[in-house]
């Protein structure tokens, strides 16, 4: 992810109030990971798989605080049972920050399985979505994100695609 | 030991200590082990899941403590958690693991903590210096007693004899109501508001706020 667009996520995630972050660090959004992990403004949590990460920030929301997933868009098939459970199961909401690994452009012959199943298994699971490609668009999506799940009581994922990730 | 008789142990010296509580027979059995303050139960049925989301409602309120009531099947299915516990060890959570080395409820298949595995010597090997087992009531009353003082994370297996205790009145609530009652317990007992509700001035999350 472009530096700018790094700080301008860093920002969104400030402004919906976020003080917890849960990542599992991944390539396209590396710049997101490092800025997280030295910024005394947020606790980060890094995790072992996005299940995980999932269930520390469900925890996190019932408490009134504010907590964020982010990961590659792989890690939604290892979290789709916690979702599952957390989401339908329970009504406790997780925000998810991911990137888009196999979006038309995608480079790397490894990306493209996780362009195939992201927007199906999102569907699926009925986590609304919003896919961002411009740097004007990132912090409008992160304050949305937060606003539809507290009103749903379900996830909401942030995707990341195009000119400000490749 | 029988579960019930280790979660009575568990339940008599608690006062307004958050819990977050695993599936199957434990359910039922600290439903009436613990009944009040009911909403300080989280009663949750998602494997895998329970000590993550303790930790999670540990990190986010650090001076309130915290307790897993966790089971063997359930921290087999994440493993992970283990690690990341570990490397945090939040001195407001301590987890409990109720180890009947079967998955029970629902039809007695062994668990792999019935061959070699040893939890509390992985939890130890992840790094958690306190990590123990637990065979009786005493063993057990002494574990809680210093979970409960010492200020410091601890992780204790209770080895249990299989078995759910018989003739308790059924817990009624679904997984739905049983996440408000614990929001609207912590929302009255930290006084903060965590569901803005229809009060809140449009388009300004209150999330967070104090009451």
């Amino acid at each position: 992810m472009k530096e700018g667009c790094a700080d301008l996520v860093i920002e969104g995630l400030k402004e919906a109030g976020v003080s917890i972050v849960c990542t599992l660090p991944e390539s396209y959004l590396k710049q997101v990971f490092v800025k997280v992990s030295r910024d005394p403004e947020f606790e980060h949590v890094p995790v072992t798989n996005e299940g995980e990460g999932a269930s520390i920030a469900a925890g996190v929301w019932l408490t009134g605080k504010r907590a964020a997933l982010i990961m590659e868009n792989s890690g939604l098939r290892v979290a789709t049972e916690s979702l599952a459970r957390l989401g339908m199961t329970h009504g406790i909401p997780v925000v998810m920050l991911m990137s888009y690994r196999g979006d038309v452009g995608e480079e790397q012959w490894y990306g493209i399985p996780h362009g195939i199943t992201m927007e199906p298994l999102l569907q699926t699971l009925r986590i609304p979505y919003v896919i961002v490609r411009k740097a004007e668009e990132i912090k409008r999506a992160i304050g949305n994100a937060y606003k539809t799940a507290d009103s749903s009581k379900y996830h909401v994922a942030v995707v990341f695609s195009g000119e400000i990730v490749q | 030991m029988t579960r019930y008789q280790a979660l009575k142990v568990l339940a008599a010296s608690l006062k307004d200590e958050l819990c977050v509580v695993s599936l199957g027979g434990i359910q039922n059995e600290w439903f009436n082990a613990r009944p009040a303050p009911r909403g300080a139960s989280l009663y949750m049925m998602a494997l895998g899941c329970h000590i993550p989301v303790a930790l999670g409602v540990a990190l986010a309120l650090p001076h309130r403590q915290v307790l897993c009531l966790e089971t063997d099947g359930s921290v087999l299915m994440n493993m992970g958690v283990l690690a990341t516990l570990a490397n945090r060890q939040p001195k407001n959570l301590s987890v409990f693991v109720f180890d009947n080395e079967m998955y029970e409820c629902n039809g007695g298949m062994p668990s792999h903590t019935s061959g070699v595995l040893d939890l509390a010597g992985m939890a130890h090997g992840a790094g958690m210096p306190d990590a123990r087992s637990v065979f009786s009531e005493g063993e057990m009353r002494e574990a809680v007693d210093e979970a409960l003082t010492s200020g410091r994370h601890h992780f204790i297996v209770a080895k249990i004899e299989p078995g759910t205790e018989e003739g308790l009145p059924n817990k009624l609530t679904d997984g739905i109501e049983d996440k408000y009652l614990f929001v609207r317990y912590l929302e009255e007992s930290e006084n903060v508001v965590v569901l803005p509700g229809l009060t809140g001035e449009a388009g300004q999350p209150e999330r967070g706020r104090k009451r």
